[in-house]
C-alpha cells in the first residue's frame, strides 16, 4: 500500500506539472482489455480470466541536455489476484553529452538481435506470471547505464546494485510446476510436505551486477560482444530430503529456489544480404556457486524477409529461426526448466496484411528433442487509429512422454480477445 | 530508401529562372531542370500521410523528417513517427552508402532497440502507402529515356507531356512501371501530374501535386506541399501533406545515427 501511495504521489506531481507546462511534457500509454478462456478446465485452477491494463507514460521534452521518463502500469486481473499490480515499469533520467549518454534509474535494458528468444538479454528480468503473455512484460532494473559513441562504434557500460528477479507463476496459476504428493525414499512411499525457501541475493555492494557491450556498425553488418557478471533472474531449484516421520508417514522435501550468480559472454550480429536479414546471437553461461549446474551455450540464428506489393495490402513478413543449447559434458536439462526451455527448437513466424486494416499472423515452434509444438494464430483488426482488436489462440501439444514444455502444458491451450487503445 | 520523396517532388518542381525557353528544351532537359531543386544540404519537414481505402476508411500517420546530403550527394534520412499513438516514437533511419546500397534501421519503442531491415525492392510499398520506393527515390536520369510527346492542360495549367521509359535492362527489371507520363507546366516547369503504367502497359496510378509554393526562407527552392497518389485498380489513395519545410537549415550530422533514432521525440 505504501508503494502505491508513493507511486500515486509521484504521478500527481507529474500531472501538476503537466497542467502548467503541457508543451514540455507528454502523456501517452495504452488501455487494454483481455478475455482469456482455456480450452480444458482444471480443478482448483483458473479456467478463464478477464484483465484490464492501463499504462501511463510521462516524458519530458524541455531540454536537449536531459530528459525524464516514467512508465506506470496498473493491472487488474479479475480471476487471478496474484497478477494484480501497480508497477513502475520504468522511472529514469537521461543525460545527453556530446559523445556519451547516461541513463540513471529504473529502466528496461533489452539486448540481442534475435526475435522472441534472446540468450543475450541478461539484464532485465521478465514477468512470467502468464507464460504465454510476455509481450511488453519486461521488468526494469535500477541501474546506471552509460553509452559512449566513437563513430560507428558504441561502448555500453551498465552497473546495478539491486537485484530484481523475474516473476514466476503463482500457486493458482496453470503454469505452476506440479509437485508430487508422494515420494519414494529407500523403497518406502511417503506423503510429501514441501518446504520452499527462496534464496535471493542480499542488497549489498558485493551483490552488484555489471555488464559491458561493445557494438560496431558497418554498411551491411552490425555486431556486438558483451560480458555480464550478475545474477540469473530465474532460480535454480535445488531439492533435498528433510525430516522423515515414519509415524505420520511423511517426508519433508526442501526446495531451495536459488538465484545464483553467473558470468555470461555473448555476441550477436545482423547482416543485410540484399532482401534478407541474417541474424543471430549466442551466450555462454558460466554459473557460479551452484552445485548442480555447469556451463552451457545457447544460440539463435535466423533469417527474415518482407515481401511487399504496390499498396502493401498483402505485405508478408517471414522469420525463421533455429534455437539450440549446447551443454557441457553432455548434461541434459529438464525440458520444463525455465533456464533451458529451447534446447533444439525451430521457430517460424508469418505476418500478412490482409488489407490496410487487418493483419493475420501465424507463429509456430517445434521442439525436436521433445517432439512437441506451440502454435499461435492471431488476427488483428485496426478499428481506428490507435484502437486495435486482436483475436488469438495458443495451442500446445506433442509427445508427453518426452517431458517437453509444450506437451506438459497441453491443457493450457486457450483463446484470447484483446482490445487495445493507445493514446 | 534513397532520396526520400525527392523523385516525386522533382517531377513537380522546377528552378525558376534557370531555364531557357520551352521551345528549346527536350524531355530530358525539362526533367533535369527539376533536379536542380534538390541540390540542398539539409531538408527538414513535417508530413501527414493519409491512407484512404476503397470503402473510404481513413488512416493517418504524422511524421517529422530530417534529410542531409554529403559532399558526394549521398542522402541520409531520419523519420520519426508522431501520430497515431500506437506508432508514436517509432523511427526509421536510412543511410545511403552508395547509389546502389543503403543501410536501413527501424526503431520500435516497445522493443527498446533498433532493428536492421532489408532494403527490399524498388517496387515495394513505402510505409504501407500507394507510393513505392521507386516513386520517392531520386530519379537517375541515365536509367530512362525521355520524350516530349505533346501538350495538355491540367487544372488550368498548360503542360508539356514528357514520357519516361526505363532505358536499360536492369531498370526495366526492377521498375514497377513500363512507362510514366509527366505533365510539366510550360510556365514554370513544375509537374502537375504523373500517370504511371504497369508492366502490361495499363494506366494504374495517378499522382497529382498541388499547393506548390516557394519554401520560406529560400529564393530558389519550391515544393509541392500536397501530393495525392491514387491507385486506379484498388481504389486506394494516399495523400501526403507537408508543413514546416526548411531547407539548408542547421542539422547535426549526428542526427542520422542509431543513437538519435532511439532517442525519444
Amino acid at each position: 500500500m505504501k508503494t502505491i501511495k508513493i507511486i500515486l504521489a509521484l504521478f500527481s506531481i507529474c500531472l501538476y506539472h503537466l497542467a502548467f507546462s503541457q508543451d514540455k511534457y507528454s502523456i501517452s500509454g495504452f488501455a487494454e482489455l483481455d478475455h482469456i478462456s482455456f480450452l480444458k478446465e482444471k480443478d482448483n485452477k483458473i479456467n478463464s480470466r478477464n484483465q484490464g491494463i492501463l499504462q501511463l507514460d510521462v516524458a519530458s521534452n524541455f531540454s536537449s541536455k536531459y530528459s525524464f521518463f516514467s512508465s506506470i502500469e496498473f493491472r487488474n486481473d479479475l480471476s487471478d489476484e496474484t497478477r494484480d499490480r501497480v508497477y513502475v515499469d520504468e522511472l529514469y533520467m537521461d543525460l545527453f553529452f556530446k559523445k556519451w549518454d547516461l541513463r540513471v534509474g529504473k529502466q528496461i535494458i533489452s539486448w540481442g538481435k534475435a526475435d522472441g528468444f534472446n540468450p543475450m538479454n541478461t539484464l532485465s528480468p521478465t514477468d512470467y506470471s502468464d507464460v504465454l503473455d510476455t509481450e511488453d512484460e519486461d521488468i526494469g532494473i535500477f541501474a546506471l547505464n552509460g553509452k559512449f559513441y566513437l563513430g560507428s562504434m558504441e561502448l555500453q557500460l551498465v552497473y546495478s546494485t539491486l537485484f530484481t528477479s523475474s516473476l514466476l507463476p503463482s500457486g493458482t496459476s496453470r503454469w505452476q510446476v506440479g509437485t508430487e504428493s508422494t515420494v519414494n525414499i529407500q523403497g518406502s512411499n511417503y506423503n510429501t510436505i514441501y518446504n520452499i525457501n527462496v534464496s535471493k541475493p542480499v542488497d549489498k555492494l558485493s551483490s552488484s551486477q555489471f555488464a559491458i557491450k561493445l557494438s560496431q556498425q558497418f554498411n551491411n553488418l552490425d555486431f556486438s560482444l558483451a560480458y555480464f557478471n550478475g545474477y540469473n533472474h530465474i532460480p535454480q531449484l535445488i531439492q533435498s530430503v528433510g525430516t522423515i516421520d515414519n509415524t505420520a508417514n511423511t517426508a519433508e522435501i526442501n526446495i531451495e529456489q536459488k538465484y545464483y550468480r553467473h558470468q555470461v559472454i555473448s555476441g550477436d550480429f545482423s547482416l543485410a544480404l540484399g532482401k534478407y536479414i541474417f541474424k543471430g546471437e549466442g551466450s555462454l553461461f558460466i554459473p557460479q556457486d551452484i552445485p548442480v549446474d555447469d556451463q552451457y551455450f545457447q544460440y539463435v540464428v535466423g533469417l527474415d524477409r518482407t515481401f511487399s506489393n504496390v499498396i502493401a495490402d498483402n505485405n508478408l513478413f517471414v522469420i525463421i529461426q533455429w534455437m539450440h543449447e549446447i551443454t557441457n559434458n553432455g548434461i541434459s536439462y529438464a525440458g520444463r526448466d525455465f533456464n533451458h526451455l529451447f534446447q533444439k527448437n525451430i521457430m517460424c513466424r508469418l505476418e500478412m496484411d490482409l488489407s490496410s486494416s487487418t493483419t493475420l499472423s501465424l507463429q509456430g515452434m517445434y521442439a525436436i528433442e521433445y517432439e512437441d509444438y506451440y502454435i499461435r494464430p492471431e488476427l488483428t483488426y485496426n478499428i481506428s487509429d490507435g484502437l486495435n482488436l486482436s483475436l488469438l489462440a495458443d495451442l500446445l501439444g506433442g509427445n508427453d512422454d518426452k517431458g517437453g514444455l509444450f506437451s506438459g502444458y497441453s491443457d493450457n491451450g486457450r483463446v484470447q480477445a484483446k482490445l487495445k487503445y493507445s493514446f | 530508401m534513397k532520396k526520400l520523396f525527392f523523385s516525386v517532388l522533382a517531377t513537380l518542381i522546377m528552378g525558376i529562372g534557370s531555364i531557357a525557353s520551352a521551345q528549346q528544351l527536350t524531355g530530358l532537359q525539362i526533367m533535369k531542370e527539376n533536379d536542380k531543386q534538390f541540390d540542398f544540404k539539409t531538408e527538414v519537414s513535417d508530413m501527414t500521410m493519409e491512407l484512404i481505402n476503397s470503402s473510404n476508411k481513413k488512416r493517418s500517420r504524422t511524421v517529422e523528417r530530417f534529410s542531409m546530403k554529403d559532399d558526394a550527394g549521398l542522402l541520409s534520412t531520419l523519420i520519426k513517427f508522431l501520430q497515431p499513438a500506437d506508432v508514436k516514437g517509432s523511427g526509421f533511419l536510412s543511410v545511403e552508402n552508395s547509389k546502389d546500397d543503403e543501410t536501413r534501421y527501424l526503431y520500435l519503442p516497445a522493443l527498446r532497440k533498433s532493428r536492421r531491415i532489408s532494403t527490399g525492392e524498388d517496387s515495394d510499398s513505402f510505409m504501407g502507402s500507394d507510393f513505392t520506393y521507386e516513386d520517392i527515390d531520386e530519379m537517375v536520369m541515365e536509367d530512362y529515356s525521355f520524350k516530349l510527346i505533346g501538350s495538355e492542360t491540367i487544372n488550368g495549367t498548360d503542360c508539356h507531356k514528357v514520357e519516361a521509359v526505363p532505358s536499360n535492362e536492369e531498370r526495366k527489371k526492377i521498375s514497377g512501371y513500363s512507362k510514366s507520363i509527366y505533365y510539366v507546366s510550360k510556365d514554370n516547369f513544375i509537374v502537375n501530374k504523373v500517370d504511371f503504367y504497369d508492366k502490361h502497359g495499363e494506366l494504374f496510378k495517378i499522382l497529382k501535386g498541388t499547393n506548390i509554393k516557394a519554401v520560406p526562407g529560400t529564393t530558389n527552392f519550391y515544393r509541392a506541399y500536397t501530393l495525392t497518389m491514387e491507385n486506379l485498380k484498388t481504389k486506394h489513395k494516399t495523400i501526403l501533406s507537408y508543413s514546416n519545410i526548411h531547407i539548408n537549415t542547421d542539422v547535426d550530422e549526428e542526427m542520422f545515427s542509431v543513437r538519435m533514432l532511439e532517442r525519444g521525440n
